[in-house]
């Protein structure tokens, strides 16, 4: 007599057999391979082009060397940093202008005032910067001349400041916050809609095959619909996971995304809608598949989710620009819309914990509804060879 | 174990599939399900299998309902033969034993076990579509054996064999059926279920119109008597008891008599004509008793 084998075990048996398969296929392998390789290339290209802190003008100044301090601050300050150094006289200034290692070098002249000598044209932003340090310098000459301390001035003066108080201040994280959607979006519809599509192709596989019959003589049809599911979705997460943490970890290394909380937060908020907005459409797409007997026949069935699918991904574009319109807002509670929009609203920073929660309570219980639905379907297609069977009567009493 | 069938219904629509079907496999018994294409044979092993509901009826192993537990140690050949076509042959049967119950370990071993048996071990690595339809037939019977089932349900088993296979799909079926099995499997070739069977059932539109040992069957259909008598007048025997037909070859009769028919008052007729040379009685053969069957 073998052993009666619990419900749990025949589920992980179908499961295991479906991961293997699928991770065990050379196209899997090496289309994730090249993927995973594109992702870090990528990535590190566009940190390099973009470049860092190497493109700061570079200011040489000879002697001087309070001039030297007061136009880094200076600049530091008004928002143009620049990258000083001390220059011996001014032939060699002149020659490291002329060989592109400076942008500017200062040579000053008579009492205070400096020559400024440039390739060809001074920036308008150094400019403004060096000017205003000549000035200060001569200022604080004058001041100490006339038997005033500097220093004091500087402190009185210094108390004058301008606070700003803007209304609607700019989000400094926006762009990097609206690539983090753009690629959320594309990744989970991609990931959806093929791994959706793995599903009804193997429900079919086993129709066609006609290995369901001696599949359903050992084991109940939701133990195999669930095995299934959960086999080809750990595949699809595994994925998943594979592109964020390694396109989020090289991004972060490069410095190419800089707000690192958002983008862990984005990563994981992806993965968790993945896994409800794959279930929403894996029971579906079984459904589907158990209705047809033959591969070429899948998309007549599928046709209606793939038109689903397609609408949630216009809706998702269509609120990366502006996450907080009234329609997108409405949307993203609607099952399987939120699957979309959540881990969109959430990188944008726009979802309250009390939506997240509200949103993913809706998206297990209309789940739960599917599954119960889409496997009477299963049940009542799965051994009907032949005639696709329409969605009408697998649905109809 | 006892394999019972006990008044089996079915219906698709208004189309009547099973309509009481009833029938009892014993341990060690191998019994033959005959029945022409639509009789009910598949529906009858897809609701034992429980891969079909019945309307009405049910199925017992030992007296007790079948459930899904104790399904799982009957081995079943489905009529329509279908094993993952990209999957390699021993992965592929010792995941189908390991959904039947058995360790990873134990099913490893049943696999060497069967396919050694069944001659395709050197195949274990291929996949099935890679194989010749002999060889997948073999993986399928492989398939029903590889977790060792205490019943065997095989929906036509011999279709698609080539002669040599069929020797071996006859000595294994033997064997288990030695070992105590029930065995109960469907075929459309009758010579062959004749001489493997112990009993026989003939389902016809859905009900059983026959069950018993094949002697037992063969003595109750009518039986032929031919007589050679060579001054016999056209006609001797005609409105004997028992006679319901004859046929009249230039010195030979052929009587068409029923099961009851007193052969001795046939003889005594045929003697009074003058001598007989030959009087031999032949029952008929499972085929002409299933034509009988199925056509009544």
């Amino acid at each position: 007599m073998s052993a009666p084998l619990s419900n749990a075990r025949a589920v992980g048996l179908v499961a295991s057999r479906e991961f293997v398969t699928q991770v065990q296929k050379k196209s899997f392998l090496i289309s994730n391979a090249i993927i995973l390789v594109a992702i870090v290339v990528g990535i590190v290209a566009t940190s390099v082009l973009s470049g860092g802190d190497d493109d700061r003008p570079t200011v040489g100044v000879v002697g001087a060397p309070a001039l030297q301090t007061t136009i880094e601050s200076l600049g530091e300050t008004v928002g143009t940093p620049l990258e000083v150094s001390d220059v011996p006289d001014a032939a060699t200034a002149r020659e490291q202008v002329s060989s592109g290692d400076l942008d500017v070098a200062l040579v000053p002249g008579d009492g205070a005032s400096v020559t400024a000598i440039t390739e060809s044209e001074l920036d308008t932003d150094v400019r403004a910067v060096v000017e205003a340090a000549v000035v200060q310098q001569a200022q604080v000459a004058a001041l100490t001349d006339r038997g005033v301390d500097p220093t004091a001035v500087a402190a009185d003066v210094s108390a004058a400041t301008v606070t700003v108080d803007a209304l609607d201040p700019p989000d400094p994280e926006q762009g990097q916050r609206i690539i983090l959607s753009i690629i959320a979006v594309v990744l989970l519809y991609m990931q959806i809609l093929m791994f959706g599509m793995y599903v009804a192709m193997g429900v079919v596989e086993e129709k066609s095959s006609r290995v369901v019959e001696l599949l359903l003589s050992t084991l109940r049809p939701l133990q195999l619909l669930w095995g299934k599911i959960l086999g080809i979705g750990a595949v699809g997460l595994l994925q998943l996971t594979a592109y964020g943490v390694v396109g989020v970890g090289t991004a972060l290394a490069t410095d190419t995304l800089t707000i690192t909380g958002t983008a862990l937060g984005v990563l994981a908020g992806t993965l968790g809608w993945f896994v409800l907005g794959f279930a929403f459409f894996a029971v579906l797409y079984a459904a589907a598949g158990s209705m047809v007997s033959r591969q070429e026949d899948v998309n007549s069935t599928s046709g209606p989710l793939v038109m689903l699918i397609l609408a949630m991904f216009f809706a998702a574009f269509s609120s990366v620009d502006d996450p907080e319109a009234g329609w997108s807002t409405t949307l993203s509670w609607i099952p399987p819309f939120s699957a979309i929009l959540m881990p969109l609203r959430i990188a944008a920073g726009v979802a309250t914990p009390l939506q997240i929660v509200g949103t993913i309570v809706l998206m297990v219980a209309a789940i739960a509804v599917l599954s119960v639905i889409a496997a009477r379907i299963y049940q009542r297609s799965i051994l009907r060879i032949g005639r696709t069977v329409t969605w009408k009567e697998a649905l109809g009493r | 174990m006892t394999l019972t069938i006990d008044n089996l219904s079915k219906r698709y629509g208004d189309k009547i599939a099973l309509d009481g079907v009833s029938f009892e496999v014993r341990p060690g018994e191998l019994f033959g399900f005959v029945g022409s294409n639509g009789a009910g044979k598949t529906t009858t092993m897809r609701i034992t299998l429980g891969v079909l509901a019945a309307d009405s009826g049910e199925v017992r192993i030992d007296g007790k309902p079948v459930d899904l537990g104790m399904r799982r140690n009957i081995g079943y050949m489905p009529e329509e033969r279908g094993l993952y076509p990209k999957m390699k042959v021993g992965k592929q049967l010792s995941y189908l034993a390991r959904l039947h119950g058995l360790s990873k370990s134990e099913a490893s071993e049943a696999v060497q076990r069967w396919t050694e048996r069944l001659g395709i071990a050197e195949r274990l690595g291929d996949t099935v579509d890679a194989l010749s339809l002999g060889n997948q037939q073999r993986v399928q019977l492989a398939a029903a054996l590889v977790h060792d089932p205490k019943v065997l349900v095989l929906d036509e088993p011999f279709s698609g064999l080539d002669p040599v296979a069929v020797d071996v799909m006859s000595d294994v079926l033997l064997e288990k059926a030695k070992e105590g099995v029930p065995v109960v499997f469907s075929s459309h070739q009758l010579d062959l279920v004749q001489r493997l069977c112990d009993r026989v059932g003939i389902i016809g539109a859905g009900r059983m119109r026959a069950v018993g040992t094949v002697d037992d069957l063969r003595s109750k259909g009518d039986a032929l008597l031919v007589v050679h008598a060579p001054q016999a007048p056209r006609g001797w025997a005609h409105g004997l008891p028992g006679v319901t037909h004859a046929e009249y070859e230039d010195e030979r009769t052929v009587l068409t008599v029923t099961p009851g028919a007193d052969d001795q008052l046939i003889l005594k007729a045929a003697l009074a004509t003058g001598p007989v040379h030959e009087f031999s009685l032949r029952r008929p053969s499972l085929t002409e008793l299933f034509r009988e069957v199925v056509s009544a």
